[in-house]
């Protein structure tokens, strides 16, 4: 009786996560999927949006270029360069 | 027929689309980098040569002499900081091959063909990322390696008919080793580094009906422009800028890949980059 | 007993005749065009159909559809399939030649193939090398060093190589000669089609693959004008090569179409329901010669009837 009931339920929340599923796929259908134009406006606010609201979290900062290397000293270069005067 | 398995037939499966994009762009993939390499060999040569004799000779001692006693790993970063110039050319194939793979078999209308295989959508732009990101960095290097062990037999030969010992040839030759192999590193980490450059240019690739990669260009410059004038913010400038230091990149030792792989600022523009390769995917479907 | 059961199955399979392709309501546009307005298809297994229409009446959108190639709304089912969300899989089972012969340009033949065996697991390369072989492709060439013609012919190969259970052809033949489109057509039947395949062509060349449908649908501005079986087609339709004297008997019998030939006009007639039998013909054959009209002739009354 009790697997039966579990059974019932399964099916139940199949059914309403396919339904869900497929409305969710008609809504898409019909606004983001509706054509090209309106897939590469949505996928390029998206990723703006996900920039924008990162760069509030992190509080991110433009360094610019950083062209100063902090991993090792090219202590061999002013050498040779003296010694190729 | 179909006598192989799940796991032979899908490494089958990706050989047949990554041999695809090899042949198909056998100029850029292939012709381009050794093309690229040769100039820059024979360039050096030329300016070298244009040397007085002397000083030719006082610069090959140098070269070899310096080298000496050295160990090989400690020499091999101020190689690899040359050779990173190479990461430009790499970049540059890349977002030329990048710009054309979703866009040429729509022109010439192959497209059909290639719809007409049993390949889905994303295996296709999966194949397109993988030959940007592993084949293309990997292709240059074998080449980069090639001419580099032309180059330094070639000035061994010609320093040996100067008259110049070879003292320092053995360590020359190990720290050219250890350098190409972190300049080959640090491609393919610039390459998982631009990863949102890399979805950026395929859904500009996906999306264009003519010049793609000028597309791709003209809209980020407008966004910014737009956003600074309309917002008076620099949201799009400011994330650019925050990661355009070649030393979030650049790597000289394996510690420095893990940490590079592992940043938070390579999760996340990855997670960017598949959010624009996933749009490019979608964009498929309106390709007729 | 083994009989009796062998006719039952035969009965069954003619009773539920399983549907290698079902549509309902199949739209598809472009903008404000409407390329397909409501299509509704029944091609059963081992048909072999014809889809004819006019320059843009949607037989390529119809056809792309159904090897999801482009985005449709409404039911679809193709070998099982639905294509828009299943392409790869039903692509295994399917193949498609569109109207525009392109492979590949930049690539040598010898590679084309090489990429089908790879990612198709059910290529035969052994048999498309013997097909390329009757031809005078050398597989060493590049794609855009071949002639129209031979590209069609090495696509063909490409096709009949594969073990699929679908072929959809939209104007495989356009822009051939005429020794290649005959050619095109015997080595489809003679060499890959055993009957159990379910072929679809779309053509505005009817008369070419007349005689090889079994099955015909007429499309006009996105929406299924006709479709029938070709042995029905002939018990449909009459043509009668009319005398002058009997014009005015024959404009009495409603024709559907009329052509002035010479010394006469063909008249052509769309029986009735209850007229469609062999016997039932006397009235016609009064008229004058009575003959089976040709597809062509039963497209252009149908679908001058639809434009006007």
């Amino acid at each position: 009786m009790k697997s039966e009931n579990d059974t019932g339920e399964d099916m139940d929340r199949i059914e309403r996560e396919t339904s869900q599923s497929i409305k969710l796929q008609r809504v898409l259908r019909r606004t983001l999927l509706r054509n090209k134009h309106s897939l590469f406006f949505a996928t390029i606010a998206l990723v703006l949006c996900v920039v924008a609201v990162e760069g509030k979290l992190t509080d991110r900062q433009g360094r610019g270029a950083q062209f100063e290397n902090p991993f090792f000293d090219l202590e061999i270069a002013p050498d040779i360069r003296s010694s190729l005067r | 027929m179909d006598n192989l398995a799940a796991g032979p037939r899908t490494i089958r499966r990706w050989r047949g689309l990554l041999l695809r994009e090899i042949r198909e762009n056998r100029s850029l993939l292939l012709y381009a980098p050794c093309l690229l390499v040769l100039v820059a060999i024979l360039l050096g040569m030329r300016l070298f040569t244009l040397l007085p004799l002397e000083r030719q000779k006082a610069g090959l001692e140098l070269l070899f002499n310096r080298f000496e006693g050295l160990n090989a790993s400690d020499v091999a970063p101020l190689l690899t900081s040359a050779g990173a110039l190479n990461l430009l050319f790499i970049i540059g194939i890349a977002t030329s091959y990048l710009a054309s793979s979703l866009y040429a078999d729509r022109k010439e209308q192959s497209y059909f063909f290639w719809q007409s295989m049993p390949i889905s959508d994303r295996s296709t732009i999966l194949s397109k990322v993988v030959t940007a990101v592993v084949m293309i960095p990997g292709i240059y290097m074998g080449v980069l390696a090639a001419g580099s062990l032309m180059l330094i037999i070639g000035v061994a030969g010609y320093s040996f008919s100067l008259g110049v010992e070879l003292n320092g040839l053995q360590e020359l030759f190990a720290a050219m080793l250890v350098a190409l192999g972190f300049i080959g590193l640090s491609a393919f980490i610039a390459m998982l580094w631009l990863l949102p450059a890399v979805g950026w240019v395929l859904l500009f690739s996906a999306y264009a009906s003519r010049v793609p990669l000028l597309w791709a260009i003209g809209v980020l410059v407008a966004l910014s422009l737009l956003e600074e004038i309309v917002l008076g913010s620099n949201t799009i400038d400011t994330w650019i800028a925050s990661r355009s230091s070649p030393w979030q990149y650049l790597v000289f030792s394996f510690e420095d890949m893990a940490a590079r792989l592992l940043s938070y600022d390579m999760l996340f523009g990855a997670a960017l980059g598949a959010m624009l390769i996933t749009g490019a995917t979608l964009m498929r479907r309106f390709a007729d | 007993m083994e009989n009796t059961q062998q006719e039952s199955a035969k009965l069954d399979a003619k009773w539920r005749p399983e549907s290698a392709i079902k549509a309902r309501n199949l739209c598809k546009s472009y903008g404000s065009f409407r390329a397909l307005d409501g299509i509704d298809l029944d091609i059963p297994r081992g048909a072999i159909c014809g889809l004819i229409g006019p320059n843009g009446a949607g037989k390529t959108t119809a056809l792309k559809s159904l090897v999801g190639l482009c985005d449709s709304d409404g039911e679809l089912s193709v070998i099982g399939h639905d294509p828009r969300v299943a392409r790869a899989s039903l692509m295994q089972d399917a193949c498609f030649i569109a109207d525009v012969g392109v492979l590949p340009k930049s690539l040598r033949c010898i590679d084309v193939l090489a990429y089908v065996d790879d990612v198709h697991p059910k290529f035969n390369r052994a048999k498309a090398l013997r097909f390329l072989a009757t031809t005078d492709i050398d597989l060493k060439n590049r794609v855009k060093t071949l002639s129209k013609g031979m590209v069609t012919q090495l696509h063909l190969a490409l096709v009949m190589a594969l073990d699929v259970e679908l072929l959809i052809f939209d104007e495989p033949t356009l822009g051939l000669d005429i020794i290649y489109r005959q050619e095109f057509y015997d080595r489809l039947l003679t060499q890959f089609y055993d009957g159990s395949q379910t072929i679809v062509i779309s053509t505005h060349q009817v008369e070419e693959i007349e005689s090889l449908l079994s099955h015909l649908i007429f499309i006009s501005h996105g929406k299924i004008v006709f479709s029938t079986e070709m042995e029905a087609l002939q018990q449909r339709f009459v043509e009668v090569a009319v005398a002058a004297e009997n014009y005015a008997a024959a404009d009495g019998l409603k024709p559907i179409y009329t052509r002035a030939t010479l010394g006469g006009k063909d008249y052509l007639f769309e029986l009735e329901e209850g007229e469609r039998g062999v016997g039932d013909r006397s009235r016609y054959e009064r008229l004058g010669r009575v003959s089976t009209p040709s597809v062509a002739d039963v497209f252009v009354a149908k679908l001058g009837a639809s434009h006007g």
